[in-house]
């Protein structure tokens, strides 16, 4: 560049790089306070907006008041998309002002009139090298004294964990569960003690009818619909149900039938998580609750499980993530001291999506977890008892397992289910009964290499078998009524009743009572031939197991709560 | 770019405000064919810098090789996959069996330092984004006194033994999470980061390349990479008239001068030089052992970054009443009923391996402290004024202010034929 374009230039290059040096200071001074200020936390910690939604909480159903957070919500919004817009803008602004600057200052270099000239330094001698690199490695040694410092500050006051396999404080608390005496005298689960459908020493009518009122103790109203079965402990009887907002459980007096209270499910700092649409046949509470006479615990299809106290207060709750299936979840709780079983069956063995689930009672908190390489069920695990070994049996497509309960040990298991199962094996003087839906019911021996005997005809789809110890008594969906000899599964008598059955039958002292899908009621005679004493009917659809429990029978109809007893005379 | 997306759930009708949702938008996922041009483009801008550098000795080149890597690789790619970051991802793979490092990124990270090997540090010269913003914003650099450059240059030994460390125990990628430049890249991020970013571009108006001088740890790789390189960058095309305007006007202080001859009347002692090497080689274990101390010492304060030694914790400061309240990530891990024994026992695990870790990374420090104590106890003798191998960022300033390739310049401009200065000065 001649002289005199440099003389001509530079002036104005100089003068545009310092417009551009103050436009990057303004604009970048202005950036860093709007970014300062925040972004989004306008919007999160909006006091007013905090406010509104602390006073919806009072007012739930303040339609007005609604409006008003919305607005001021959509401002918020507004307010905080102009910030971000007005950031984004002044950034490429500035991204403009620093190209401008850097071309002007290097174009300024170029025009100078006078080149830089060499700095002068004093000249390098031995003597003045050698003490530059002596300092050079006192100030080498000085930096790596710094990073030394701040790895010995770094390593203060560290947080000494507890040591592998130590027990944390919560789980060193004192067992608290019941006795086996207190399980015999409630009805804690779904199918009673052992789920075995038994109630010994029940002493219920032989006949009811909801429409005279006939033994008909007392008849409660069910908030919510489900399909789960009632459970009984002490006075108290509890249910479930649910809709796609809420997860309840509901306990009601066992004289009285008196709601008591209604619990929803809230899970800590959570969100909801969506129900699974269902058809018609299920509900979104379709496991049954179970109870250690210390709490309840309920779990839902949307995978939500909690733990209440016996006022309804909810101690624990959590998510244990989707349990969705083709039909609806519906494996009921199980319980061993204070462990609690969750039967999770999904998709196919290769999915790897089945397991079975462990949790304290007391926290929720995980025991233990085993895989299951079994099909999708919707039957629920059984504690037994097997030669005074407690074993927790499940029936899932292929496999019929039973595991330790206390560290989720495979025992033994057979292979001899296939199909969708639903039915809940049965363990009765040493012998498993199982079904293999449509297919074949089997007897099994704890252990065995195969099973003891197998009959493929009357075989039910969803109702469990039963057994007074002698006799199985199993009864098909469509009412083909089976009873056979436990140990050989040789027949003794067959029978055909007219309904369809998807109830689990029970056992109230020496009767047996079968429970059809209209919401009446057979009452039959155990014993080697068929005789049916009674029949009630409550009039309203059923699925749910019948309860009997002291001298009452508890049923759960599609929309009441019944309870059955004698009436005084 | 913007692609139209289905609404998953029917959106909410905003009737009291009138409100229109917008139409939900997404990017589509960059397709991988691109990311075999990106590693494309990276040779052929490598082996550019090399020609610009050896062959053309041309800081016009090099210049205009700079704003391109700026905007492709910068701006245009956001800075990402950059070859800084890409030794995180291929530490990781040799350490995690079930991590595979994506080819693109192995590429990122040892074209590089192949480059480097043959030719010197190109990559810093010309293909560096994160370098090349901070080269074109030098304007008045100022003289970084010998000392203090030695010092400095040691963080980014420790800060590439910090990266392993993270990135070998699965603790994150802290050269990518602290990296200053993009947030500038993107136009976006934290104050902090767009402060620290706008802090370096800053400081490079009178230091020459901060971060790559005292930072950047993959320098550190291209370092010793060159020092062993096969053709480097040389000042001058003929003979060195010691006039030191190279050494004036390199803002990296990457010039080794000629070695100036001791005084006639003290020559060094043959005994002393003996009796100093000792004390020197000595040295080394030393500071070794100290690394490993200190390393063994910070590796379980270290662990604190993993979020589930965080997380384990915090955890039982809570649940031993030793702080009050919950963050969200324990009150998230009450929620999931997770055994606490559990998460101890992982947070154990992963301790003991930040323990490991660090000690290799204060072994690494130690080392480093005691090689460098032995090589500025030392001087090679040079006749001349050479470039620094390692730490020469292959700028080609100097060859600017070379009077002697000037006038090799003006001589190959009135030449007949093309004949290159490096060919001249055979």
């Amino acid at each position: 560049m001649k002289e005199e374009q440099k003389q001509l230039f530079h002036p104005i290059v100089v003068a545009v790089t310092s417009i551009a040096a103050l436009f990057i200071l303004a604009l970048g001074g202005l950036l860093l306070w709007n970014q300062a200020r925040g972004k989004v936390p306008m919007l999160v910690n909006s006091v007013e907006l905090k406010n509104l939604h602390e006073e919806l909480r009072h007012h739930p159903k303040d339609e007005a008041l609604k409006l008003q957070i919305r607005r001021l919500d959509f401002q918020l919004r507004q307010a905080l998309f102009a910030r971000l817009q007005l950031s984004r803008n002044a950034t490429r602004a500035l991204a403009v002002g620093v190209f401008i600057f850097l071309v002007g200052a290097h174009f300024s270099r170029v025009t100078r009139l006078q080149r830089p000239a060499p700095r002068r330094r004093p000249r390098h001698t031995h003597e003045s090298e050698t003490r530059k690199h002596r300092i050079a490695s006192l100030v080498l040694l000085g930096v790596f004294a710094g990073v030394a410092i701040a790895a010995l500050l770094l390593s203060r006051n560290p947080v000494q964990l507890p040591p592998r396999g130590a027990a944390t404080p919560t789980a060193v608390a004192v067992p608290d569960f019941p006795t086996p005496e207190e399980i015999r005298q409630n009805w804690p689960s779904f199918r009673g003690p052992n789920g075995a459908g038994i109630a010994k020493t029940a002493n219920i009518p032989l006949t009811w009818d909801a429409k005279t009122g006939q033994n008909i103790r007392w008849k409660t109203a069910i908030p919510l619909h489900g399909m789960s079965s009632p459970i009984i402990w002490g006075n108290r009887v509890f249910l479930t149900g649910a809709n796609a907002q809420s997860n309840c459980v509901f306990s009601f007096a066992a004289d009285t039938g008196q709601l008591l209270w209604t619990s929803n499910i809230t899970i800590p700092g959570g969100v909801r998580a969506p129900a699974p649409r269902l058809g018609d046949d299920t509900s979104l509470a379709a496991p049954t609750p179970v109870t250690d006479g210390r709490r309840i615990y309920a779990i839902f299809p949307n995978g939500e499980i909690a733990a209440f106290d016996f006022a309804g207060k909810q101690i624990w709750a959590r998510n244990i993530g989707p349990l969705e299936n083709s039909y609806g979840y519906a494996a009921s709780l199980a319980i061993y001291q204070d462990y609690l079983f969750i039967q999770i069956d999904r998709g196919a063995p290769e999915d790897g999506q089945s397991k079975m689930l462990a949790l304290d009672t007391q926290t929720g908190q995980e025991r233990w977890e085993k895989p299951r390489a079994v099909n999708g069920s919707w039957s629920s695990p059984t504690m037994i008892e097997v030669n005074g070994q407690p074993q927790l049996l499940t029936a899932a497509a292929p496999l019929l397992i039973a595991y330790n309960p206390l560290d989720g040990t495979e025992l033994w298991q057979l292979k001899c289910l296939e199909s969708d199962v639903a039915p809940t094996p049965i363990f009765a003087a040493g012998m498993v009964v199982t079904i293999a839906p449509n297919t074949a019911i089997y007897g099994v021996r704890p252990g065995a290499a195969n099973f003891a005997w197998k009959i493929e005809d009357g075989v039910p789809e969803a109702t469990s078998p039963i057994s007074d110890g002698q006799r199985a008594y199993i009864i098909s969906n469509e009412g083909l009524l089976n009873c056979c000899d436990l140990q050989t599964g040789k027949r003794i008598w067959q029978h055909e009743i007219e309904g369809q059955f998807y109830a689990s039958p029970s056992i109230a002292g020496n009767a047996l009572i079968v429970l059809d899908r209209a919401g009446t009621a057979h009452v039959l005679a155990l014993g080697d031939k068929f005789e049916e004493r009674g029949q009630g009917s409550i009039g309203e659809e059923c699925g749910a197991s019948p309860v009997p429990h002291g001298n009452r029978l508890y049923l759960r109809g599609k929309e009441h709560l019944f309870c059955i007893e004698a009436a005084q005379k | 770019m913007a692609t139209a997306l289905a609404q998953r759930f029917p959106p909410p009708e905003f009737t009291e405000t009138g409100h229109q949702m917008p139409t939900l938008t997404g990017f589509p996922s960059r397709a991988l064919a691109w990311d075999y041009v990106d590693v494309v483009v990276l040779f052929v801008a490598l082996a550019l810098a090399a020609w610009l550098v050896l062959r053309r000795r041309s800081r016009r080149g090099v210049i205009a090789l700079s704003i391109f890597s700026l905007l492709y690789f910068g701006f245009w790619r956001k800075g990402c996959v950059c070859s800084i970051g890409s030794m995180q991802n291929i530490t990781q793979a040799l350490f995690d069996s079930a991590y595979a490092v994506p080819l693109t990124v192995l590429a990122f990270g040892v074209l590089p330092l192949v480059f480097a090997l043959f030719f010197g540090r190109v990559f810093c010269a010309a293909v560096c984004p994160h370098g090349a913003f901070q080269d074109l914003m030098l304007l008045r650099p100022l003289h970084t006194p010998t000392w203090l450059e030695h010092g400095l240059r040691l963080l980014a030994y420790v800060y590439l033994g910090l990266a392993a460390i993270f990135a070998a125990t699965g603790g994150g990628y802290i050269i990518c999470q602290y990296d200053p430049f993009i947030a500038l890249f993107r136009l976006s991020g934290s104050l902090t980061m767009i402060l620290l970013g706008v802090g370096f571009l800053a400081a490079s108006l009178f230091i020459g390349r901060p971060y790559c001088r005292f930072l950047c740890p993959y320098g550190v790789l291209l370092g010793l990479a060159a020092a062993v390189a096969r053709w480097r960058p040389s000042i001058t095309p003929s003979a060195c008239t010691q006039c030191s305007r190279c050494e004036d006007f390199c803002p990296f202080n990457a010039i080794n001068i000629s070695t100036p001859k001791p005084a006639p009347l003290q020559p060094p002692s043959p005994m002393a030089q003996k009796i100093r090497l000792t004390v020197l080689l000595l040295l080394i274990p030393i500071f070794v052992g100290l690394g490993l101390w200190l390393g063994d010492a910070a590796g379980a304060a270290l662990a604190r970054k993993h979020r589930v030694v965080n997380l384990a914790e915090r955890v039982h400061l809570e649940t031993s009443g030793t702080v009050q309240g919950t963050t969200e990530a324990s009150e998230a891990f009450h929620a999931a009923g997770t055994p606490q024994e559990k998460l101890f026992g992982e947070a154990h695990t992963l301790r003991e391996r930040y323990v490991r870790a660090g000690r290799l990374g204060g072994i690494w420090v130690g080392l480093v402290v005691g090689i460098k104590l032995l090589t500025l106890g030392f001087r090679r003798k040079r006749e001349r004024y050479e470039t620094d191998a390692e730490h020469c960022l292959a700028c080609a300033r100097c060859f600017e202010f070379c009077p002697q390739d000037q006038k090799w310049k003006q001589i190959l401009a009135q030449a007949p034929h093309p004949v290159h200065a490096a060919d001249a000065t055979k």
